[in-house]
This record gives C-alpha cells, structure tokens and sequence, in this order.
C-alpha cells in the first residue's frame, strides 16, 4: 500500500513517470518536505530512509517522522522511501525553483528487509540487498526493545559475532588478546573510534540512548577502511537532532542474586547495579543539537570488580547554505574500576587472587570529530572529516603503578560521485598521526597515510558490481614501515525482489598496535619485551551469501564464508632475550556459515535467529585456534500485548577447544537465558530485566566467571 | 491469530522450563581433578623472594621453565605451611616443585627452585605422580629447607638454572 497525499505546493508526480535527469536544472533549487507514516498505524516512521535515486542526496527522517531536503537542483528525480519493516516505494517528482515540494508518504507493513538502507559497506547509502558484503543491522527498536543499558549486550544477537570481555570477534577473527589489538574497527558515524596506544575498543564510551542503530558488516573491510577492519566493521550510527524539543530521562536499578554456590559467596550484603540516563535533542533553525549524559555503578558480581562510569556526548549538525553542511561530535567519558586478574580458585571464583586484591584502573576518554559536507550538484558530495581521540589510563596494581596517554588524530576527505547511471564512486584520503606516553611502552610517534577507491557499477538492473582498492602506508619512529594494498571484488545480482544474492573477496589487513611493538614490562613475573620488526598481519577473505524474503513475515541472510589468515600477532617466547614478545607467529583458516533470521510469526509475536558455525585452525599446528567456538546461536522472542512488551534471549555457544592458559582447566559451553518486559503508559516505560535467569556459570576467559544472575528494573519518562 | 502467538508463547515457556529444569548450571565449586598436598618451609626465608608457587611438569628435565601443565596460588611469603592445590589433566606428572622468583625479576631469569615431590622424604630424585579422572591426587606433600635446596636440573635456563642465595 502506498499513499502520496496530494498536498503538493509544488509539483509532485506519481510512481511510474519514468527515470530522472538528475543534476539537468541551472543552479538555482528547490525543497522537498514531507512526513513518513505506517500505512497501517498512521504512526510516523522515525529514521526513514529518503534517497534520491542515480544521486548521492538523501535524508533520514526525525523522530516524528519528517524530512526535509533543502538546496535540491530543480528537476526531476525518483525517491525511494524505505524503513525497516515497510516494504519500500519510488516516487517520481519535480523540484521546482524556490519551491517546495511536499510528499507525504505511507509505507506498508511488511518484514520483508531487503530493501532497508545501510551506509558501512559502501561508505555510502544503499539497499542492504544491494550491498557487496554481509551487513547486519540492530535498529534502535532492538535496542530498546531490550532495554539494553550497552551495545555490549546486544551485539551477540548478531550472527557470527562474539564478545568476550569486551574484546569483539566477528566469523571468528580476534578470539581473545587481552586488549592488545582489535581486529574488528569500531565506527561512531563513520569515525574509528580505536585507542591509539593499545589499538583496542573501549565500550564505556558509547552512547547507546542516543544510537540510532547499529551496522556490522562481516569480512574484511580495508579496501575502504584500511588497518584494524580484518574481521569486519561495526558502525554506530547515532541520532539526528529531532525537530521538536524534546528528551528523555531514564533511571534503571537492580541487583545480583546470591551465589548458586555457598562456597561463591564472599559478601555478605546484596551487589547493586544502578545508572542514569538523559537526552536533549533540540532544533532551532539551520542548528540541530542532541546532548546525553550517563552515570553507571555497580558494585560488581565478583570481588574487586566495582565499576562507576561517566560519559557526556553531543552533536551538533548545522545547515551552513543548501549545499553546505556541518557537523561536530563530541564526547568524553570516565571509567573508574577494579581489576579482577583471575580468580582464587574455582572454589572461589568470585574471590579474586589475594595478591591482585585492590588493583583497579581509572581510564579517561576525549573524542572530538566533525564533519563538513559539500554538495556541488546532485550527483557529488565532497567530505571532509578531522576527528581527534584522545585516552588517557593509569594502573594502580600490586605490582606496580602504570599509565599511557595516547592522542590519535584522523583525517579524511572523500568524494561521492554518481557517475552516469551505472557508477557510484567513492574515492578518499587519510592521514593519521598517533602520539604516546606511557610507562609500558615509552613515548612513541606513528604516522599513516592512505589513499582508496570503489565503484559500483550497475552492469544491468539487477547485477551489481563493486571493485574497489586501498592502499596504506605506516611509519613508526623507531618501529617498521610498511605499505598494504587492500583489494576488494564483489558481485550482487537481484533475481528477483524477493532475493539477493553475493559474492566477495577481498583483502584485509591489521597494522600491529604501538602497544604490541613497544611493551616492555614484567607482569606478574613474565618479562615482555618489545618487538619493533613487528609486521601486520592479513587475511583473504571471501563468502557467498544470500538475503531471501520467505514470503511476506520473515527473511533469511545467510553466508558461506572463508578468511585464510596471515602473520597473526601472538605473544611468544623470544628465545634470545628470555622473555615474551608479540610476534607474527602463525597462519590460520577460518571457515564456516553464518545463518540470521527474523520472522513475524503473528501480528503481535516476532522472533529472530542467529546461528553462526565456524571450523578456526592454526594452518602451521592443525590445532584448533584459541577461543572460538565452533557453534553459537541466539534466539529471541517478543511479544506485544497492547502496551505491554515480553521477550526473550536463549544463547548457546559450544565448549572452547583451546585457551592461552591454564587448558587443564573445566570448560563448559554457554547456555544464557534472559528475559525481558516493558509497559509504555503514556510518556512513561517502565522496563524489567532479568539476566542470567538459570544462573548458568560459564568463564569466557580464563579463571574469570561471566555474570551471575541480576534484576534490573528500569524508568523511562519522555519529555 | 491469537491462538497461534498464544500457542507460540507458550511452546515457548514450556521449552525454558524443560531446558531450565534439565540444563546443569555449568561451572560449580566441586569438580576438582589435580593434585594437593601441603608444603612446609624450614629455616629463614630469604629476603629476596617476591612469589613462590607450586608448578608441575608434565616432564624431567622440562623442555624451559614454561612448559609446565599448572600451578599454585602464590605462597604467602615467611609461611610455616602452605596446602595448595593445583588443577590438572588425567596424566603422569614427571616433576612437582616449589619454585620461588627472585625480587624485580620475572620468572626465566629470576626463578628458584626451591623444593621438589620425592617418593620419601630426604630422596634427591623427584618422583611421579598420576592424575585419574574425576580424581584428586592428595598428599603431594613436599618440605623447603632454605639451608639445603635441591640441585636444579641439568638444562641451561630452565627452571632453577639461574642458581639461588642461600643463607647459611
């Protein structure tokens, strides 16, 4: 069902009217507004995609549902509406000189996604089933659908990816490296968002309030995103201002359960868990401004293991002129929280060992970031992006005192380019400096310099081709230069608008992070010392994947994939210094398949599935690489009874083969149920969460035990 | 409709009930397959020892320091008495020891040995012990005497190769 309202107060045209000639008209434009609305609720469709086909315009619409587009050359132009889970609709209109055009859209219901519009695997709009590579997407609604107090918690739900204390694995690609290193590249809009000493992830830095959703695009991704995108990339895409003020505040508390085990219990009082939310987002004008705050606290589940967080954030996004438009991020954020090495014994294993009691860390972040965008016509878009990341962290441990600050500054200018009807260029520069102070790996300096491109080619309707290349040079003041050259070949081909199918193969690589090359400590009577010949490490990656509609309630993406591995930095022992180093050790093969479904089974019941199975081994041993696990499944189940919201979580993840230490060790498989209500009253949701609800005990690490059961109650009020 | 996601829900509850009521709940304190036993320090502990733990070795002489198969939690340093337990595979164990790091050096260059299993007390050569499955392997008993440590093994840089202090 597609209704174009007629409240034109210019021109608008209906579907059918026959292909654009985009970019035709003089320089003088018009505007084009209007409202997006289920069909079938009349409801607004916040974060509707607005696309203008054969060029790079588009828009995404506010919280209620409205777009705008201003400084639109007059002519005509094909728009595409799209939302997830409304079946998306062309619409041909005129853009008329100093005239706005406005198109009220209704789109359908349907769970058919394949039309949804992802911007990580281009680094550009398009139709997920048009994308050359495997991307997943959790939406806002999946978030706060679970009531999720972090992004750490909902990205499991996604096939094939994996988290261990925070160290994110996507097809099996990091394992667990104690924070040395991420071979998966964090986005926030677009921006890396990895630390410049250790090259890791922090978490706690997140905004989640303020995510509009998130895009995990699985496989190497350097060919556009250079080091670090080895297993893949994921992208949190924040909100837009809304065009109405407004907020929300949001208050959650809770507590642990008691320890199954009496031998487990080590205190005698309850272990809290609370937090608070805020979020302003206003526009007034050509300035829009959303700002959030966060407060976290837990006492902890273990000993030692107290954890308080901060974190402001803001974005700005202003319209300079039509065609001109800029954008500043920035956040900060404070953790403060004890470190919990291994526990006493598994008799104990929420006492932490009697030596390391009381060591913690306190660890400060500073992201600044902005974005000028420039439309010279409808078919260019040139983008200049700085961002600057700054992380400073101090160890109070048993063995000794430790800090690093780190400074990372990123630039990047880019251009997009609808070249004729069949082109979609995307072409850039980099420039990355990083800067380092620290008591474990001295001062150290490193410079990166890059340069990529891609075009997708439409060779007819319905098959897509994108190829794409990305060269990178990295030089390390007292370390190893190198260059890599990141190719990427991918193909899509529609057969129908039921169904997608793709294949890739592309390169990635990881450039080893200034920690690695540089550690030189004696932690917990190990020696490290540092290794500057250290080299990056890369991967072949390839896949064939499809994205099928099963009929109108329910899709299916599935993919077949193969990433061949090389020069993977491991720590090992430096037979002439006597000590540890990081080191190029060993070639690996992961191969496996990766299944994700989402179904409406009835109007008020939605289900979605992920299944991932991977076979990872060392090539050089045969052995099985080190914290994969072969199977992993969740499933989840929602249910709406009027305002009232039940769900569940089931996760499964079969026993790890092998671990770094201690292999003697009992390891046992993951079996995690959580579940989950919410009640909207108005502008108030009240939330209940219960995780862990079999009190199910799995250590994903070594000697360290995952979470015990917790209650969390949770107060949203919109205002 | 309603019938069909009533019937899905509860499908559903009944599933996590059956797998709540069926599933083990993983990890528990109890398992325990290794060994334990007690070790008792005799004489005045050297002032330049910042940890000593009990280590196994699954070999004689092992291949380096680090090839062991597991270890104890630190000994509380100038203890009289230790009981420690250390998990392990079902296996034979070539050589159990106490082995103690010197102050600011790590384990390859700082390490110590300062007592190993014999089959009976005042033995020089280390004895065997065997893991079963499902078993703890007790009494794995063993004395330090700081005024008489054993002779490390024949093997450069391995474990106790980097000599000790002793106090006579």
């Amino acid at each position: 069902m597609f209704l174009l309202r007629a409240g034109c107060l210019a021109v608008c045209v209906g579907v059918g009217l026959g292909p654009a000639v985009a970019g035709a008209a003089d320089a003088v434009a018009g505007r084009i507004e209007g409202t997006v609305r289920s069909a079938e609720t009349d409801r607004p469709l916040p974060g509707a995609n607005i696309v203008f086909l054969e060029t790079v315009l588009g828009t995404a619409a506010s919280s209620r549902g409205f777009y705008f587009l201003e400084g639109v050359r007059a002519g005509s132009y094909r728009v595409e509406f799209s939302h997830v889970g409304y079946a998306a609709e062309t619409l041909a209109v005129d853009i008329r000189v100093g005239e706005t055009c406005v198109a009220d859209v209704s789109l359908a219901e349907t769970t058919i996604p394949l039309s949804e519009v992802v911007v990580s695997a281009g680094k550009i709009g398009q139709r997920l089933a048009e994308a050359p590579g495997s991307v997943s997407v959790l939406e806002r609604e999946t978030l706060e659908e679970r009531a999720a107090i972090s992004i750490e918690e909902v990205l499991p739900m996604v096939s094939g990816v994996d988290l261990r204390f925070g160290q994110v694995s996507i097809r099996g690609s990091t394992g667990f490296n104690r924070g040395a290193g991420s071979r998966v590249l964090l986005l926030i809009d677009g921006i890396p968002a990895i630390t410049g000493d250790t090259g890791g992830i922090n978490w706690d830095a997140l905004p989640l309030w303020e995510v509009e959703r998130v895009e995990v695009v699985k496989g190497a991704s350097s060919a556009l995103y250079g080091s670090n995108a080895l297993g893949g990339v994921i992208n949190i895409i924040t909100r837009a201002p809304s065009h109405r003020p407004g907020g929300r505040i949001a208050f959650h508390g809770g507590w642990y359960s008691r320890p199954r085990y009496p031998e487990w219990r080590w205190t005698s009082g309850r272990q809290y868990i609370s937090g608070i939310d805020g979020v302003y987002s206003a526009r007034a004008r050509r300035v829009g401004v959303v700002m959030g705050v966060a407060e976290r606290h837990s006492q902890g589940y273990r000993q030692n293991n107290e954890d308080r967080r901060w974190r402001a954030t803001a974005r700005v996004e202003s319209e300079l002129s039509p065609r001109l438009r800029a954008d500043l991020y920035a956040w900060a954020a404070r953790e403060a929280y004890g470190y919990f090495q291994e526990w006493r014994g598994q008799d104990y294993a929420l006492q932490v060992r009697p030596d390391s009691r009381g060591d913690r860390v306190v660890s400060d972040k500073v992201n600044l970031a902005g974005e000028l965008s420039w439309t010279p016509d409808a078919r260019t878009v040139v983008v200049l992006r700085p961002a600057w990341y700054r992380t400073e962290w101090d160890d109070y441990f048993h063995d000794g005192d430790h800090f690093s600050n780190a400074s990372r500054f990123w630039w990047e200018a880019r251009v997009h380019r609808a070249a004729g009807e069949r082109h979609t260029l995307v072409s850039g520069l980099e420039l990355e400096t990083s800067r380092l102070e620290s008591s474990l790996f001295g001062d150290r300096r490193a410079r990166g310099l890059s340069a990529y491109v891609q075009d997708e080619v439409g060779l007819t309707g319905r098959f897509r081709v994108a190829l794409g290349a990305r060269w990178d040079g990295s030089y390390v003041r007292d370390g190893r230069d190198e260059t890599q050259l990141s190719p990427k070949l991918a193909a899509v081909w529609r057969p129908s608008r039921w169904m997608s199918l793709r294949m890739s193969l592309a390169r990635g690589f990881r450039a080893p992070s200034l920690a690695e090359r540089f550690t030189r400590a004696t932690v917990g009577g190990i020696g490290i010392v540092p290794n500057p010949d250290l080299g990056a490490e890369s991967v072949w990656s390839s896949e064939v994947g499809c994205l099928v509609a099963l009929g109108r309630r329910a899709t299916l993406q599935a993919a077949v994939f193969e990433n061949r591995y090389r020069d993977l930095v491991q720590i090992e022992r430096d037979p002439a210094a006597a000590a540890f180093r990081f080191a190029n050790t060993h070639r690996a093969r992961v191969r496996g398949l990766d299944l994700e479904m989402g179904a409406r089974l009835a109007d008020r019941l939605s289900g979605r599935l992920a299944y991932c199975y991977q076979d990872p081994v060392n090539r050089d041993t045969g052995e099985p690489l080190m914290y994969r696990p072969n199977h992993s499944l969740a499933a989840a189940l929602d249910v709406e009874i009027g305002s009232l919201r039940l769900g569940g979580d089931f996760r499964y993840q079969s026993r790890i083969d092998t671990v770094a230490a201690y292999p003697q060790d009992e390891r046992v498989p993951l079996y995690l149920v959580n579940l989950r209500s919410s009640l909207a009253v108005g502008s108030v949701t009240l939330t209940f969460r219960v995780e862990n609800l079999l009190q199910y005990h799995f250590a994903p690490i070594e000697r360290n035990l995952a979470p015990i059961r917790s209650y969390l109650a949770g107060l949203s009020v919109r205002l | 409709m309603e019938k069909s996601w009533s019937r899905t829900v509860a499908a559903f509850l009944a599933v996590l009930t059956l797998v709540g009521c069926r599933i083990d709940h993983g990890l528990d304190p109890y398992g325990f397959e290794g060994i334990e036993g007690a070790v008792s320090f005799a004489g005045e502990w050297p002032e330049d020892l910042e940890e000593v733990r009990v280590a196994v070795y699954p070999d004689y002489p092992p291949a380096d320091f680090f090839a062991l198969a597991g270890y104890s939690d630190p000994v509380p340093l100038k203890a009289a008495a230790f009981s420690y337990r250390v998990r392990l595979l079902p296996g034979v164990y070539a050589w159990v020891v106490v082995v103690g790091r010197r102050r600011d050096q790590d384990w390859i260059q700082g390490n110590v040995l300062l007592g190993q299993f014999t089959s009976t007390p005042g033995d020089a050569a280390a004895a065997a012990v065997t893991v079963r499955e499902d078993r703890t392997t007790c009494h794995v008993d063993m004395t330090v005497d700081f005024a008489d440590l054993p002779d490390p093994p024949p093997l450069p840089k391995a474990l106790g190769a980097g000599g000790c202090s002793r106090r006579e």
